[in-house]
């Protein structure tokens, strides 16, 4: 469905992506990762055309060069700023929008009702975006991607401002995409999301890719072993020498591949357990054991 | 292409409806401006006397009798220049030529027909044959009615409301990330500014037709063939589209663009006649209003819909106009197009 071939794109002195390759399926989610100044923007505008490679191909939907008007009509984007009429009623934006697309009559009319309905603001299509929470607004943004049904979406940073019902209702939302065929870029510093929706990841620090595979795949590649941190219910005074990490009054921190055998151990040792939380390894993980830094860069 | 403008053109309507600051510098102020201002200055009653230059060539008989009749307030012309220049800075409504033999000549404003009319009767009651009317053509410089210059002062201010208010528009869609956005959409860059651009064109368009209706509701409008309104009219809300274009650009975010947009046409208005009438400017205020896009606008408006002149007439400051709005859209595609980059 997509093809990206030795992208390159440079902004005066400043490289943003150098030699940037991946393919994408059809129905496939793909998340570009990376911390902020990663090049993930500069990516997503190069495939929605926005801006011109300085050398290297794009491919969408067997349509070359994202910067011909013909090939952008197969892409949606919600851009990660809010790119919206505020002065202009939710269903005014989407119509407007549907309409850029070529879309008009009973078709446009059943475009927008279904995009409003979908990302749940159907019942306040007639509501000024001014009036709307960041939530809702980035919603309508969605909406407003998807109006003129789309076989790619591009997401840039989709959640970038809002609260949890939101997160949540717009996950749901790519899910369901995701689910009907639809082939989704999704772009973001944030990588809990990414690891629910997508299906394979690209990594990126300095505007190259360090990693892609599936999720699954890189954790167990590069994720390294739990964080494990274990409350007793009274500090231990007798604690086995050959246990791993630290203990701190009460409080038990170890790094380890097989948490349980030493829980086990112990608890044959009869020492009593108040708490056990066991943080298993994420692209969060990966991308610090690739690049020796979080995510902050 | 065209459907992408008209597109465009009509999201700018939606919001330019929900924008009061723009509603009202577009389309109430310029109405004010023409009510509010011609009422101000038409109180005063129309003169009894008809302001009559006369230039007498060899028949001081008649020029005697001229000066004696009721109704008259003659003026004698230095010569023909001088009293046609009296006639077309509204000081008289005719130039009375008095030939040597008895031969009369009159030359009037047509604009103040009822006056000239009464001035060829009285000249025919005093023994010589009806005379001929030359016209002479209008000076845009002087109003004829008050509501006239009001009327055309309230034309420029539509034209310089219109150009700030959606330059401001396109400075906040700018700002918005909104460019980027429609940018992604299938159609071209040029379509986003065309789009703006036309809808700044058919306000200014809407506007001046509305003063032109309200013009002739005051009396202040005797236009003559259609297409000199129609030139003028276009000419005008081209140039100001272009200018609102360039204006957009001379500034990064809303409020920069604002303090350029409305600088310049508060400057274009001062010097061009808008906010104080030409004739009560300074001679060096005037030589460089003659400059100013405000002014043409006057003039070819004035010209065309006050005085009723014929397209020729306002195929000069028409010229002009749409010339000054090409290349102020050009140049405002230029600086956009770098911005872009």
């Amino acid at each position: 469905m997509i093809q990206v071939r030795s992208l390159h794109k440079s902004f005066g002195a400043q490289v943003a992506l150098d030699n940037l390759s991946f393919d994408v399926d059809a129905g496939e989610s793909f998340g570009l990762l990376g911390p902020v100044g990663a090049g993930k923007t500069t990516a997503l505008h190069l495939l929605a055309g926005l801006l011109a490679p300085d050398s290297g191909e794009i491919t969408i939907d067997d349509a070359p060069d994202p910067t011909r008007p013909a090939t952008r009509r197969h892409i949606g984007i919600a851009t990660q700023a809010l790119t919206l009429y505020e002065d202009l009623t939710a269903e005014q934006n989407a119509r407007f929008f549907g309409r850029l697309y070529g879309i008009s009559g009973a078709k446009l009319d059943q475009h927008a009702s279904w995009a409003l309905e979908f990302v749940g603001l159907g019942e306040r299509r007639g509501e000024l975006v001014r009036s709307f929470s960041g939530g809702m607004a980035r919603r309508l943004n969605l909406a407003c991607a998807l109006v003129h049904n789309p076989p790619v979406l591009l997401l840039d940073e989709p959640m970038a401002g809002i609260d949890a019902q939101s997160r949540a209702l717009l996950l749901e939302n790519f899910r369901h995409l995701k689910a009907h065929g639809r082939t989704i870029i999704y772009a973001s510093h944030e990588f809990g999301d990414a690891e629910a929706l997508c299906d394979r990841v690209a990594l990126l620090a300095e505007g190259r890719i360090i990693a892609l595979d599936t999720v699954e795949d890189l954790v167990a590649g590069y994720g390294g072993p739990a964080q494990v941190t274990v409350e007793f219910a009274s500090p231990p005074v007798d604690m086995p020498a050959d246990m791993p990490g630290d203990v701190e009054g009460a409080t038990w921190r170890f790094f380890s591949e097989d948490p349980l055998a030493y829980l086990s151990q112990l608890s044959a040792e009869g020492m009593a357990f108040a708490s056990v939380r066991v943080d298993a390894p994420g692209l969060h993980s990966v991308f610090q054991s690739l690049t020796g830094r979080g995510q902050g860069g | 292409m065209i459907r992408a403008v008209a597109i465009l053109a009509g999201k700018d309507f939606a919001l330019l409806w929900r924008d009061r600051p723009a509603l009202f510098w577009t389309f109430v102020f310029p109405v004010l401006v023409a009510v509010v201002i011609g009422a101000m200055f038409g109180g005063a009653p129309a003169p009894a006397l008809v302001p009559v230059q006369v230039l007498d060539q060899g028949d001081a008989g008649r020029a005697r009798m001229l000066d004696e009749l009721p109704g008259i307030q003659a003026v004698r012309a230095e010569n023909e220049q001088a009293g046609e220049a009296a006639v077309r800075a509204g000081r008289a409504a005719a130039l009375v030529v008095l030939r040597p033999g008895g031969a009369v000549e009159l030359r009037g404003d047509l604009a103040r027909r009822g006056e000239v009319e009464l001035l060829r009767a009285l000249v025919a009651g005093m023994g010589a044959a009806k005379p001929a009317i030359t016209a002479i053509a209008g000076g845009a410089d002087r109003p004829r009615t008050p509501f006239e210059r009001s009327v055309a002062a309230g034309m420029a201010w539509a034209l310089i409301g219109a150009a700030a208010s959606f330059a401001l528009s396109l400075a906040r869609e700018a700002q918005a990330g909104l460019f980027v956005r429609l940018r992604a959409a299938p159609i071209a860059r040029l379509d986003v500014l065309l789009g703006k651009a036309a809808a700044c064109w058919l306000a200014c368009l809407g506007e001046l037709l509305l003063l032109a209706l309200l013009g002739a509701a005051l009396g202040a409008m005797r236009p003559g063939e259609m297409l000199a309104p129609a030139m003028a009219i276009a000419a005008a809300a081209s140039c100001f589209a272009g200018l609102m274009l360039l204006t957009s650009q001379l500034g990064d975010g809303e409020m920069k663009v604002a303090a350029s947009a409305w600088g310049l046409m508060l400057v274009l208005a001062l010097f061009g006649g808008a906010i104080l009438p030409p004739a009560m400017l300074p001679e060096w205020m005037q030589s460089i209003g003659q400059a100013s896009p405000v002014r043409w606008a006057m003039q070819a408006l004035e010209a065309a819909l006050g005085s009723g002149q014929g397209w020729r007439d306002v195929a000069r400051p028409s010229a002009m106009l749409a010339a000054t709005g090409a290349i102020a859209f050009a140049l405002g595609w230029a600086l956009f197009l770098r911005r872009a980059r």
